[in-house]
């Protein structure tokens, strides 16, 4: 028998779980990389939270003129709006959260109740929930101001659908994050999420089509609707006020109802997960497809390039195929363009700014699917792990590590191009060619400025991100450094696109941006040998990081 | 006189305040199986990394079969294999995939790296599973499969990090069987085991780092007549050690706990950890 004579309460155990984040937060700004992590961070966080503190004023004044006004059946809104940050956004980004996996406690003897708070607690440091929490304390400020004598029962409200939006929220990503976890369900995932999104536009279009047969059925939809967590807290909300037809007990039961049956899904999520469920790969081993037609078509692609070179260049597009969640990310912008373009583009046509400006479809899906591709190449050694250290031990120059990375991705941008040229191609009309050649210009341009400055964050910032998990953040300065470098790419693109209108020669752009990427390209090569050099100075930082 | 395949001058590495390896100087020669030794956290791992390219040394210098690692780290890593301690596998690969990737990297052509890379699979009986990732593979599956890449382009010199942990008898003997072969070749063998009845039965030569410092090295009879000699001139713990072999041919493990062992070996007082079962 153990000396253990009274087992910890829960106060006591979420306190020790809280010291051990702090210290290990204190014990990360004890290295330069650290320091700077945790600035870059707080920065990004300052910028992101001007726009949360932006739509959160704007909330807080719309619920105010609502009640105050009497508009009752619109103060739903707010609580959409509140809700769709709080569900979507963790799930679309996935990324700026804490990366600490508070699973590995449960070697310790941890209460479920624990393990359960632990999660909530997790869960409500996500940035989606502090901002939504913010917009709540908004919403609860512009009521209060327009009814005071409400506050009560509008507080109650609030936090109820706070308490229900936090249960969801995790519960979501736990079993979002269980269902990734092995290959055959995630791409049933992938499968299941491009159909939603087929669905939907399709949806749309058939609304369009056959307005008047389908509208009844929305209609007879209405009453599921109004019973959605958010109509019932605006319904709550406004039913302590007089003279509306509701009261604040029955919808406020409902919502109670939804956080109910939410945390019961959590529970049995986090239960399965603290008995001690793993959810390794192993039992998806058969599912790998065989390499054999992929690997031919890599080694055609890749036999003009120097051996080290090919094989990195081959080993990069494996893992692209095999990370499905990288690949959705990739594919993603190509399919939006693709659905956007059918929505502006069906018969019964709406003022879409494609539609109106087709010349830019092109150049706007290309910028899009560069928006999302350069995030990965900010960090082009995050899913390498232990494998980095072959980088080091084998007899090669780092350059070309970094020039067979690079040129993954750059067949990754130009595949994609390809794609949205055929996409705008079907759905508006092909662009001109001074447009096509303007933009895989600026293509280019941007592509080898994200190669320069990826090389560069990837060496000294390195994080390291694990294969097919969905939350993954990068270090605070690159995204810092990120969103310096969209501000660079865009403030470039629209310098160069005036100077192209006042000067009345569209072709200017492309001249511009060739010019501009012949510089890069002299950078880039010149930044090689010196990249290899710091690699070799970095040896440390990188196995320190990506090799755990 | 052949030259020797590694040879270090005062290799030194800091990590802020701590000094991992203290000036060690270190001779192996060719066709050595030479065996590494020293007790946790005593600058093994790191010495091995600084050999092999892993870690730059705050000051001193390698020679690789003659050759300055810091000034010709490609010829060196060319005609080096390593096994360090995270195996440095892309484990998102299948078996095929990672061999035929390594034997590229180190420069063969994909003709010769694809015929290694099956007979490499099926010495190391890893050919019944193709399609699997090296991520599905158990622990001692990994380890072999972090051997054939190391060897798969003919190294003269092999590093190996603790190559036998968790792998099990069957594959270990086989692993033996192979390296001695590649001995019997003329290649070098440099390892690192806490195993210490493999390094005996393996290893020719050893040499012993103690808290960062080079405390011992030579052949295994070279180190029992050291020990012995200690013995004779009364060190307590060598004489006891000596005692307890009764005449008898002393192991590698007394040997060893003769060299580093005199504090780790003490006997403790009762009282501490009273409170264990």
């Amino acid at each position: 028998m153990a000396d253990v004579a009274v087992a910890a309460g829960i106060g006591e155990q979420v306190a020790i779980v809280a010291a051990l984040r702090w210290r290990i937060f204190r014990n990360s700004l004890r290295t330069t990389t650290g320091r700077l992590d945790v600035l870059g961070v707080v920065l990004v966080g300052m910028f992101t939270g001007l726009f949360s503190v932006g739509a959160g004023l704007g909330l807080g004044i719309a619920s105010y003129f609502l009640l105050a006004k009497g508009r009752l059946a619109l103060l739903a809104l707010p609580f959409w709006a509140v809700f769709s940050l709080w569900q979507f956004m963790p799930v679309m980004l996935a990324a700026a959260t804490a990366s600490f996996d508070f699973r590995n406690l449960l070697r310790f003897p941890l209460r479920f109740s624990v393990f359960f708070l632990l999660s909530l607690a997790y869960g409500l440091f996500d940035l989606a929930a502090v901002a939504s929490l913010f917009w709540l304390v908004c919403i609860a400020t512009g009521l209060a101001l327009a009814r005071p004598d409400l506050l009560p029962g509008t507080l109650l409200t609030l936090a109820i659908f706070a308490a229900m939006n936090l249960l969801l929220s995790r519960a979501v990503l736990s079993w979002v994050e269980r269902l990734l976890a092995r290959r055959r369900t995630r791409e049933a995932m992938l499968a299941i999420f491009l159909l939603l999104l087929l669905g939907f536009q399709l949806a749309t279009a058939l609304g369009e089509r056959w307005h008047q047969r389908v509208q009844p059925y929305v209609v007879a939809a209405l009453p599921v609707i109004r019973l959605l967590p958010p109509n019932l807290a605006g319904k709550a909300v406004a039913g302590a006020a007089p003279g509306y037809a509701s009261t604040t007990a029955v919808p406020a039961a409902l919502l109670l109802g939804y956080a109910f049956a939410f945390g019961l899904l959590l529970e049995r999520r986090l239960r399965a997960q603290y008995r001690g469920e793993e959810l390794s790969e192993t039992q998806a081993v058969r599912a790998v497809p065989a390499p054999t037609s992929s690997a031919s078509l890599l080694s055609l692609a890749s036999s003009f390039l120097p051996a080290p070179v090919a094989a990195v260049f081959e080993k990069e597009c494996r893992y692209l195929l095999r990370n499905s969640v990288m690949l959705l990310n990739s594919f993603l912008p190509v399919l939006l363009v693709a659905f956007f373009g059918l929505a502006w583009s069906g018969p019964r046509q709406r003022p879409g700014l494609f539609t109106r400006f087709p010349a830019l479809a092109f150049p706007g899906g290309v910028a899009y699917v560069a928006l999302i591709v350069g995030q990965f190449v900010l960090n082009i050694f995050a899913y390498d792990g232990r494998g980095l250290q072959l980088w080091f031990v084998a007899p090669i120059r780092f350059r070309d590590v970094l020039v067979g990375k690079n040129l993954m991705f750059g067949l990754l941008l130009a595949v994609e191009a390809g794609l949205v040229w055929l996409a705008v191609s079907l759905l508006f009309r092909p662009p001109e060619a001074v447009i096509v050649v303007a933009t895989l210009a600026g293509l280019l341009f941007v592509m080898l400025l994200h190669f320069l400055v990826g090389n560069w964050l990837s060496l000294k910032f390195p994080r390291r991100f694990e294969f097919g998990k969905y939350r993954r953040r990068p270090s605070g300065m690159t995204m810092l450094i990120a969103f310096a470098l969209q501000f660079v790419m865009i403030a470039t693109a629209a310098a160069v696109t005036l100077l192209a209108r006042w000067t009345g020669r569209i072709w200017l752009i492309a001249v511009v941006f060739f010019c501009l990427s012949g510089i890069l390209l002299g950078v880039y090569r010149a930044t090689l040998d010196r990249f290899t050099r710091l690699a070799e100075s970095q040896r440390e930082v990188l196995t320190t990081q990506l090799c755990r | 006189m052949t030259q020797p395949a590694i040879v270090t001058e005062d290799l030194t590495r800091r990590f802020g305040e701590l000094v991992a390896v203290n000036q060690i100087n270190l001779t192996v020669d060719g066709g050595q199986f030479f065996g590494f030794l020293g007790p946790n956290g005593a600058g093994k791992s790191t010495t091995i990394k600084m050999l092999t390219g892993l870690l730059a040394p705050t000051s001193g210098r390698s020679r690789i079969l003659g050759l300055d690692l810091e000034e010709r780290p490609i010829e060196v890593k060319r005609q080096i294999g390593v096994v360090p301690e995270g195996l440095a596998l892309f484990d998102r690969l299948t078996g095929a995939e990672y061999l035929n990737f390594v034997g590229r990297m180190y420069g063969l052509d994909r003709a010769t790296a694809a015929q290694r890379t099956a007979e490499l699979l099926d010495f190391m009986q890893l050919a019944d599973r193709p399609k699997a990732l090296l991520a599905d593979y158990s622990h001692g599956m990994q380890k072999k499969m972090a051997l054939a890449a190391a060897v798969i382009h003919g190294p003269k010199i092999l590093f190996l990090d603790e190559p036998f942990e968790g792998v099990d008898t069957i594959a270990a003997g086989m692993l033996k069987a192979m390296l001695n072969r590649m001995i019997a070749r003329g290649a070098t063998i440099f390892l690192t085991s806490h195993v210490l009845e493999i390094v005996e039965r393996l290893c020719s030569h050893v040499a012993i780092i103690h808290q960062g410092r080079l405390v011992a090295q030579g052949s295994l009879e070279e180190l029992r007549a050291g020990v012995a000699s200690s013995a004779n001139l009364g060190g307590t713990s060598a004489a006891q050690i000596a005692g307890d072999a009764r005449g008898e041919k002393l192991t590698l493990e007394q040997i060893f706990l003769a060299i580093v062992g005199p504090e780790a070996s003490r006997p403790r007082a009762e009282e501490e950890l009273s409170w264990l079962m």
